[in-house]
């Protein structure tokens, strides 16, 4: 069985700057990630989990943090068509959301001094 | 500007430029937009507040076309005295139809913490609800910490800016922006955060977020002219005072009171007090000039009171 991710408020905090809707998005994915492999009745915990992880994939797409097109040359190089169908949901939704983790720490914004 | 996004820069060459541009899209952007923009300056004495909020006046003076210097005195309210007098004249003098600032300089040593409360206060509100649909202005707000004014105040305040001003070096100021976490609707906070936004570079715009802005002392002719009318303000203020202790003391001792031992004993309370009778040169201390003209002082009471206060302030 995968594992979930860690305590999704332990990836993101207000000082991370990521943008506040995603941050909430991303956070119940990460929930509903954990909770769909915890609750072992894998069809209603898949359902509510790819619900999330794909809210999150659009929110995060529309916040051009990447495009479409990145997010799926990503994932046909990862995942295993041969995998049973459930495990790679699963699967497919980590990694979705680890794909969308990447890019959001890749797009962290940079500090600007300035003087007046 | 969005909720989440402060500002979108053009290219900056050098910091100077960044800072500038910066200040003006934050405030000036604003108020073209019809939109309240108060600007809260906070610090412990000494840190560069009102130099920070003098640098801040004048870009916004220049966005507007303004020489600073000619402006100034209009736009700094030095006391709470000048207060009303100065809103309403660059919310309605002719002349000052494109003055779009009002500096609040702290006025914490003149009067007692409750009164500069009260002030600070109702002066924001005042403020608010007298400049919308007149003129709109950028407000600057000058106090020593967040405590100064009320929860229900905050809340009507866009930026809050902490000036640190490192011994040797020049202030620097944190700006950041407040926003209300409305998460739970029952509960709703004042928080504060960076600024962000974006700032091309390169042909690409860049997610960034501001963190020191380092403040140049303002030039020598602002400074001359802000201290000069600075001083000459608030020792008005505090003259009328010492005059109403006088008056007191000398209807409790019919007459018979040491004038001079007054002033050394009311003007070496505090550093904030001292600055206004000394002034540093080299190592030395020497009493302001204007001293003797604002108490009426004869050149042998002037002489009398330096002696006795330099040996006070020294300890003797």
């Amino acid at each position: 069985m995968l594992k979930p991710y860690k305590k999704s408020d332990d990836l993101f905090s207000e000082e991370d700057d990521v943008d506040l809707i995603l941050q909430s998005a991303l956070n119940r994915a990460l929930g509903a990630l954990g909770k769909g492999v915890e609750m072992g009745n894998f069809e209603t915990g898949m359902m509510v989990k790819n619900l999330e992880v794909d809210q999150a994939v659009i929110i995060a797409e529309n916040l051009g943090y990447f495009s479409h097109d990145d997010l799926e040359n990503f994932l046909s190089g990862k995942v295993d068509e041969s995998d049973d169908k459930l495990i790679s949901d699963t699967k497919i939704s980590n990694l979705k959301i680890g794909f969308i983790i990447s890019k959001v720490q890749e797009k962290k914004p940079k500090r600007a001094d300035a003087i007046i | 500007m969005g909720k989440y996004v402060d500002f979108r820069l053009p290219d900056c060459k050098t910091q100077e430029e960044l800072g500038s541009t910066l200040i003006e899209h934050l405030t000036v952007n604003r108020i073209k937009a019809k939109k309240p923009c108060f600007l809260y300056l906070t610090g412990e004495s000494g840190e560069g507040k009102s130099y920070t909020g003098l640098a801040i006046s004048k870009i916004i003076a220049e966005a507007y076309g303004l020489d600073f210097l000619r402006v100034m005195d209009n736009a700094v309210v030095y006391t709470p005295l000048e207060y009303s007098f100065k809103l309403r004249n660059i919310l309605y003098a002719k002349e000052l139809k494109h003055l779009h600032v009002i500096m609040i300089d702290e006025a914490r040593d003149l009067l007692s913490s409750k009164t500069w409360y009260d002030f600070i206060n109702r002066t924001i509100n005042d403020i608010n609800n007298q400049h919308r649909g007149v003129k709109p202005l950028v407000v600057i707000v000058i106090s020593q910490d967040l405590g100064d004014i009320d929860y229900a105040t905050r809340k009507t305040i866009q930026y809050r800016g902490k000036c640190l001003r490192p011994i040797g070096k020049n202030a620097v100021l944190h700006l950041k922006r407040f926003w209300k976490d409305e998460h739970d609707i029952s509960n709703v906070k004042l928080r504060e955060r960076s600024l962000r936004g974006f700032l091309r570079h390169d042909g690409r715009s860049h997610k960034v977020y501001i963190g020191d802005i380092r403040v140049k002392l303002p030039s020598k002719n602002i400074r001359d002219v802000y201290d000069k009318h600075s001083f000459i303000k608030k020792s008005e203020v505090l003259r009328r005072k010492i005059e109403m202790i006088e008056k007191r003391i000398q209807k409790e001792m019919y007459g018979e009171y040491d004038k001079i031992g007054m002033l050394v004993d009311y003007y070496s309370q505090n550093d904030l007090l001292m600055k206004f009778v000394t002034v540093r040169k080299g190592n030395n201390y020497h009493i302001r000039s204007d001293f003797k003209r604002i108490h009426d002082l004869t050149g042998s009471d002037l002489k009398d009171f330096e002696e006795r206060f330099l040996n006070r302030i020294a300890g003797d």
